[in-house]
């Protein structure tokens, strides 16, 4: 490794000097760039005394004392060439600048690499595999995904996510968008009303399924509680009716977002120019045509955003039902999540857990797949 | 929210005023009833709880509930409340807030201002990440975990928060960057500021907002998580949701519903306070450009 | 891109390197970290009974408590923590979940204490075929549980004719004059479990033989057969004396239910007794138990057992101490007592129990000496949990009415051949 030459004194210096906002090195790109670069890594990560920049960062950052091999492997990409020596410095110093943006979004790329696109694969690979208590690799082709399909209790569990998912984005678009459109009335006390409407997202299911099973049980909840005040024929009793109990998972699937969808639209209706508005209304249009015809067709993208978040928050349901019916009565509420998980981790077969995993992410990616598509391809910079 | 003081575009007639905010407070009933059931009960007698009315207030009001909750509930073995286990979850929770929130942003910040060749591609493939059922990681989560050595430590949980929260916070900033005059920026690097040092001092001090909106999300994500608590976290390491489902889900004996309540409530206080403290500044990150319209 | 690509995998490839070189194996000597999901009052206190022995012995007790679904919730946990490598020292385990572990090589063995200490002559072979794999002792058994009990209301029996019943129909005619009498006659909750462990019974009192080819040996002629069919049918007669209110319930809301005499009866396993009696209800005057009619004589068990996993030499010495206080006759007494079980040992006195308790100790003596101790299906000691799964889809649809009498017979078979 050559030594960088660079003392901490002159860094120090150079750093102080871009502080001050100095241009003194504004004629040398290369210099200039390089030297932010290496003061900024100092000041950041607190390094004293370390002839090489990268090198000390990264000692400091893995506190790996033998860390040469990583050293070297990471200048072999920073720097185009492999030929070592001092000519290198020069034009990694250069590379360097160029390089940071890609070095510093490196991590979170592999973490994601890791964590979500090589597990993906795994899952696929174990939904070919005889795995039952934990993986084992013995293959077995499309078998997993046969028995999944001839299990009545996976259409069953297809038809809920159906009924849920339709029920779930329809009724939290719809309460979403009308509380932000009232809200936005100039509402006194909003500041009083918008935590309200927003804190059921603050709270997971765990602490708030008992409430919610309490309040929908006909014995002690709502039915109880209106026979209590004297309707005698009030009867609630969805949560114990094997047809009707998806509905309940519904109510409270909607409480639990719709305080957020309507978080966002109102976030898109405050961002609608006033000028257009006060055209309008200069026109004579009512505040209903308003909305219908100017306001709703402009937040349109957030119809979108809206769908896609609630579509994978459909799909991806789970401590909701465990919570309120543990799938219950019988299979009526069983939903994919909660299928796969029984068959992953209960029933110890998780080649079928695998395939009905691989299916549940193909849903969610044909949702959002095209939805990315759109957004990113326009251009990205629309300041 | 400097547009919230234009005039209401519907007309200010009384009687549809009046429609209006019945239907406002109507609402706000329908989202606080699970939480008024929760605190009513939690200060109930639990023989008062197993005679009397769901929705009815105490007659007989009592905190010893929530002191039985917090430390002297049984939880395993021991009867220690569910204290020891909110450490657990504090010092889960900061680290990973803060790093995927830091990296979220120098992501946001690369994604728009640094761009390269691909980089929509990384942004796509960064933000798929948000959208995984996370039961379906739970087998090779451990598996890579124990690889590396630290399944069962704090450090494990939050490596894994981190993981599945870099996508949310990366969304956040880059949205909310996207709108940052790109102007200003190529100005700094004419003068001679670098990659860290335009950040630092040109977008960060804009960012509060944005910073709270990633927090906050992070912050309640985290705190709520089950899953990867119950199954990463050693008996050293066990976060507050894991303690709250041993207290009220264990398999028999009498159901203090009092202690239940009162226990839930406590577990769900911090994510509470944080909404209701900074909850504006929620809506007004939303506002500024978390969410495209 | 591919630049960026390599660039990703180097540090990847840094941070993996760096985090092995950092990692430390961190179990301190002489103790143990015990996985299990007794987190409610009494299970927790008798569990601290043995937790105190240990500490007087030096061994340090880490608790690892995983309550929800009686241990479901716990056995997602232990698969991720054996997946990555971290085991604890022992774990609350039922039946076949046992043996899956044993089949996968990483569980420990107790022979060593065992042998010593002769549990191959005290512990019923029934046992045996959960706590022994392949000769290894694997599992220290700490209870007994039999499933197949009914638990009545004292008074609202003796308003019934205050005979116990013996048979079905004599069953049938109990509850019916409950019916009568404006109670609800069975309290039942409604989760797939519960309604399986009434399915055992009703299985088992159709004759020792039919519950084994049926239950245990999977016989597709038992399994669609005309008994099946009997089965179901009695099923559904009983379904008809549950409330419509019993979705979702708890089984110990079901026992307050009896207690209260709102309900008449429940068939419920032996830790239901806990409940009667934390009620300050005596035996024999409040409340009765008998065998579910037409089974007396034969036991259906589940046992609860922890299970010793490869912790490694240091920890060793302490999962020895464990297991070996597990079975000390002092606190499968004082375990049982509070739990409602008995113990798993044949040779422990039954002095300190009560009534229903030395008639479970009697009677499984007395099964275990016929031949008719069998594993319960609806708790995981008859068939794997894939098979028991099925099953539980098939019973629970059935009885919540989704399906006829005659379509569940047709299709248990082929629900239960389509996961073999």
């Amino acid at each position: 490794m050559p030594a960088g030459g660079c003392g901490l004194a002159r860094k120090k210096l150079n750093f102080v000097s871009l502080v001050k906002g100095g241009d003194d090195d504004n004629n040398d790109d290369d210099n200039g760039g390089a030297f932010a670069v290496r003061a900024v890594f100092n000041v950041i990560f607190d390094d004293n005394g370390g002839a090489f920049a990268v090198r000390a960062v990264l000692n400091v950052i893995f506190d790996d004392n033998g860390g040469g091999f990583a050293v070297r492997a990471v200048l072999n990409v920073i720097s185009d060439d492999n030929d070592g020596g001092a000519a290198v410095m020069s034009t990694l110093t250069a590379k360097l600048q160029d390089w940071i943006p890609r070095l510093v979004l490196s991590p979170s790329a592999a973490i994601i690499f890791v964590f979500v696109y090589a597990f993906i694969i795994y899952t696929g690979y174990l939904s070919l595999t005889d795995s039952r208590l934990l993986p084992s690799y013995g293959f077995v082709g499309l078998e997993n995904y046969q028995k999944l399909w001839a299990l009545p209790h996976w259409h069953r569990a297809l038809l809920n996510l159906a009924i849920f998912g339709i029920l779930y984005i329809v009724f939290c678009t719809a309460v979403g968008l009308l509380l932000a459109i009232f809200l936005d009335q100039r509402i006194r006390g909003e500041g009083f009303l918008r935590p309200i409407y927003l804190y059921p997202l603050a709270l997971s299911f765990i602490v708030t399924g008992t409430a919610w099973k309490w309040f929908l049980d006909p014995g002690i909840g709502l039915e109880n509680t209106v026979q209590r005040w004297g309707w005698e024929g009030f009867a609630f009793d969805w949560i114990k009716d094997r047809k009707l109990a998806i509905y309940t998972v519904v109510m409270a699937a909607v409480w639990q977002s719709s305080g957020f969808v309507m978080a966002i639209f109102l976030a898109g209706l405050r961002g609608v120019d006033d000028e257009i508005i006060k055209a309008a209304q200069m026109d004579g249009a009512s505040g209903f045509t308003i909305y219908r015809r100017i306001i709703i067709p402009l937040v349109r993208p957030i119809f979108l955003s809206a769908f896609v978040i609630l579509a994978h928050l459909a799909i991806k349901a789970y401590d909701l039902v465990i919570a309120l019916t543990g799938g219950g009565p019988g299979q009526a509420t069983e939903l994919p999540a909660t299928f796969m998980y029984s068959y992953t981790f209960t029933r110890s077969l998780m080649g079928i857990g695998a395939s009905s995993a691989v299916i549940m992410l193909a849903m969610i990616f044909s949702i959002i797949v095209p939805y990315l598509y759109l957004e990113l391809r326009q251009p990205k910079d629309r300041s | 929210m400097s547009s919230s003081s234009r005039a209401p575009v519907v007309a200010p007639n009384r009687v549809l005023r009046a429609c209006l905010y019945a239907t406002l407070l109507v609402f706000a009933v329908y989202y606080l009833l699970p939480l008024y059931v929760m605190v009513m009960n939690s200060l109930k007698t639990l023989d008062e709880i197993r005679q009397g009315n769901m929705l009815a207030p105490p007659r007989e009001w009592t905190v010893k509930p929530w002191g039985d909750a917090w430390s002297r509930a049984q939880i395993g073995v021991e009867a220690t409340g569910l204290r020891p286990y909110f450490i657990n979850s504090v010092l889960m929770v900061v680290p990973a807030v803060t790093i995927s929130t830091v990296l979220g942003a120098l992501n946001g910040y690369v994604l728009t201002k640094w761009t390269f060749r691909g980089a929509n591609v990384v942004f796509a493939l960064i933000l798929l990440s948000c959208f995984i059922p996370f039961q379906i990681v739970l087998i090779p989560s451990a598996r890579v975990l124990g690889f590396l050595g630290i399944s069962g430590t704090t450090a494990g949980l939050v490596l894994i928060h981190i993981a599945y929260g870099i996508g949310f916070t990366t969304l956040f900033f880059r949205n909310y960057y996207a709108s940052f005059p790109t102007e200003l920026i190529r100005a700094a690097q004419i003068d001679g500021a670098g990659f860290f040092r335009i950040f630092w001092s040109i977008l960060l001090p804009s960012s509060g907002p944005i910073l709270a909106v990633s927090a906050i999300w992070q912050f309640t994500n985290i705190w709520n998580d089950f899953l990867f608590g119950a199954s990463f976290g050693d008996f050293d390491s066990i976060p507050m949701t894991v303690a709250l489902n041993n207290l009220v889900s264990s398999s028999s004996g009498v159901k203090e519903y009092n202690v239940h309540f009162a226990g839930a409530i406590l577990a769900a206080l911090p994510t509470l306070l944080v909404y209701v403290l900074s909850g504006r500044y929620f809506v007004r990150g939303l506002t500024a450009g978390a969410v495209k319209g | 891109m591919s630049r960026f690509w390599t660039g990703c995998a180097a540090i990847l490839a840094l941070v993996i390197g760096i985090s092995i070189h950092g990692a430390a194996p961190a179990s301190a000597q002489g103790s143990v970290e015990v996985m299990h999901w007794w987190t409610s009052g009494g299970e927790a206190a008798a569990l601290e009974v043995l937790k105190d022995d240990l500490e007087s012995k030096g061994v340090t007790w880490n608790d690892a408590p995983v309550a929800g679904g009686g241990g479901e919730q716990a056995m997602t946990v232990l698969r991720a923590r054996v997946t990555g490598g971290n085991p604890p020292t022992a774990v609350q385990a039922l039946g076949f979940s046992i043996t899956d572990w044993a089949e996968l090589d990483v569980v420990a063995n107790l022979n060593e204490v065992a042998d010593a200490e002769g549990w191959d002559d005290v512990i019923p072979d029934a046992l045996q075929s959960f706590s022994k794999y392949d000769g290894k002792w694997i599992a220290a058994p700490v209870n007994v549980h039999s499933t197949n009990w009914v638990w009545i209301n004292k008074s609202a029996l003796d308003a019934a004719g205050g005979r116990a019943p013996t048979t079905w129909d004599e069953l049938v005619s109990v509850l019916d004059r409950m019916k009568s009498n404006g109670i609800i006659p069975l309290g039942h909750g409604g989760q797939a479990w519960q309604d399986a462990t009434i399915f055992d019974a009703v299985v088992l009192s159709l004759g020792d033989d039919f519950y084994k080819s049926a239950l245990i040996d999977l016989d597709p002629g038992a399994l669609s057969g005309a008994k099946m069919r009997e089965a179901f049918d009695r099923m559904e007669v009983l379904r008809g004396y549950v409330d419509d209110n019993f979705s979702g319930r708890d089984w110990n809301l079901a026992s307050a239910l009896v207690i209260e005499g709102e309900a008449g009866m429940q068939m419920m396993g032996d830790w239901a007794k806990g409940e009667f009696l934390k009620a300050g209800q005596v035996p024999g005057e409040d409340f009765v138990c008998i065998r579910f009619p037409g089974t007396q004589g034969s036991v259906t068990f589940n046992s609860d057992q922890f299970v010793m996993f490869e912790v490694g030499e240091e920890s060793r010495p302490a999962q020895l101490l464990m297991a070996s206080a597990i079975e000390n006759p002092v606190f499968q007494s004082a375990f049982n007592v509070v739990k409602g079980s008995v113990p798993a040992r044949t040779d422990v006195p039954d002095t300190d129990f009560d009534d229903c308790g030395k008639k479970g100790m009697k009677d499984l003596a007395e099964a275990n000496r016929g031949g008719s101790l069998f594993g319960s299906m609806a708790h995981g000691h008859a068939v794997p949990p894939a098979v028991q799964g099925a099953i539980y889809d098939v019973v629970t649809q059935h009885f919540n009415r989704e399906i006829s009498s005659a379509e569940a017979v047709e299709s248990l078979a082929s629900a239960v051949s389509a996961v073999r």
